[in-house]
């Protein structure tokens, strides 16, 4: 059974596929800031995070038909997308040193930019909370690939942890998050 | 030929491949996978939605995460230690001033012109925009001007959907039957004034209309002629004692009571 904010992502895209401006903008209101945010998290550079929302809605301007909704939320789609960008530069041969400036100044730089960018208080909270419920180690495993943009061999190996354990903590941890999340409400799906 | 072996190796991927962690043959070999089994594509999803809302804790890098790296990267002569996380000092100069290799693509360039539209679509419903380097090229400017053109151009009727859709007190109901298979999407906003917003309802000959029906009270009373192709059409209901709305197929100008099944139906639970 899709959810009434499912249904009205349905119908958002609907409408985009129609030629309707004004639905774009609509998406850009609701899921800009978490995809502008996400991208600037990952990248450290705010003109290439601009760059990639662009990226990232006019892809949906474009190709409306790629979402599709029996799979998952509007949001997810959107963000999934802006990660594998985000992620497929930081990982190109070229921004190696670029990787490494954004690491050395990771945490510095993200009190200050991302304070702008304030959303969902509630739901951030709750977030923080189901992750800290997680034990560290998988707790690791997941913010160095999503948050990292590591690959779980990477993550493996700055871990020295076997592959095969950083697959099974990423996997288990993901479904961890989903349980205590459907606890407090905020199940993605079922 | 896919063994067990195969899907059990597959799911056990699929955590990692929902964050992008996984590349090459690897990464291939899940979205052929995935094609098929839809147990494996359920999970993705699931991992895809978790991941979605991991985005809403990113206002603080987790001192965790940034203690890993920092052992990770070889410190340089003169260096002994990066800045704390907790610190608002600025970074050593040395790192702040390192170079960085532009990252910027030719991928990327084209969109700057486009961009603008993006941009310029969000002023019916975004309050502010940056603009930055977007309106520099005057291709883009022009681009610009064209889509706030055409965005003032634009039918009232759908701004007012647009606007109606994104307030959390209006409610969006999904008209549906599993006998047509068509569905439509109406929002309603707490005055009673609504929209058939979106549906996939299939269009009739020139001599017959669809109607849209309002059940307020136990009584179904008529909201609208619809036509028998309909765009977004506007109507306004009783709020107070709605339970329902279904949409029936009648004679052009419609009926004062129907006598035919609904095309398709919403009823509150």
């Amino acid at each position: 059974m899709e959810t009434m904010s499912r249904q009205a992502d349905i119908a958002l895209v609907a409408q985009l596929a129609a030629g309707h401006e004004g639905a774009l903008a609509e998406v850009y209101r609701r899921h800009g800031g978490p995809v502008l945010g996400l991208a600037k998290r990952l990248l450290r550079d705010p003109d290439l995070a601009e760059e990639i929302v662009q990226e990232v809605m006019l892809r949906l301007w474009n190709n409306p038909e790629k979402y599709d909704g029996s799979r998952g939320s509007l949001r997810s789609y959107l963000l999934a997308h802006t990660h594998g960008r985000s992620v497929d530069l930081i990982r190109s041969e070229s921004s190696r040193r670029m990787r490494e400036e954004r690491d050395a100044q990771l945490a510095v730089a993200a009190g200050l930019s991302l304070e702008e960018e304030v959303w969902e208080m509630a739901l951030a909270d709750h977030i923080r909370s189901a992750l800290s419920e997680l034990d560290e180690a998988v707790r690791k495993a997941i913010e160095l690939a999503y948050f990292g943009g590591y690959t779980y061999r990477e993550v493996a190996k700055l871990l020295d942890t076997p592959e095969g354990t950083i697959k099974s903590r990423i996997r288990s941890g993901l479904q961890r998050l989903n349980g205590l999340l459907a606890n407090s409400g905020l199940a993605p799906v079922g | 030929m896919r063994t067990e072996v195969d899907h059990n190796e597959i799911q056990e991927l699929l955590g990692a491949y929902a964050l992008h962690a996984v590349e090459g043959d690897e990464a291939a070999a899940i979205e052929a996978h995935i094609a098929w089994c839809p147990e494996c594509r359920d999970e993705l999803a699931q991992h895809l939605e978790v991941a979605s809302m991991l985005s809403a804790t990113e206002r603080f890098a987790p001192t965790e995460l940034w203690d890993t790296i920092v052992r990770q990267i070889p410190t340089t002569p003169g260096e002994e230690t990066f800045p704390n996380p907790r610190d608002d000092t600025p970074a050593p100069s040395g790192r702040a001033d390192a170079a960085v290799v532009p990252l910027r693509r030719r991928w990327l360039r084209p969109l700057a012109a486009a961009a603008a539209i993006v941009v310029i679509a969000g002023t019916a419903a975004v309050q502010s925009v940056r603009l930055n380097a977007v309106t520099a090229d005057l291709a883009a400017e022009q681009a610009l001007v064209a889509a706030l053109r055409n965005e003032l151009e634009k039918p009232p009727l759908d701004l007012a959907v647009a606007q109606a859709l994104a307030g959390s007190e209006n409610r969006q109901l999904m008209l549906g039957s599993q006998v047509s298979g068509s569905n439509a999407v109406i929002v309603l906003m707490p005055d009673g004034t609504g929209y058939l917003a979106e549906h996939t309802l299939r269009p009739l000959p020139a001599d017959r209309t669809y109607q849209l029906w309002a059940i307020i009270d136990g009584k179904i009373i008529s909201a609208g002629i619809l036509g028998p192709d309909p765009g977004i059409v506007p109507f306004r209901i009783d709020p107070e004692g709605f339970s329902g709305f279904a949409i029936t197929e009648e004679v052009v100008g419609g009926v004062e009571s129907s006598q035919n099944d609904p095309v398709i139906a919403w009823l509150e639970a």
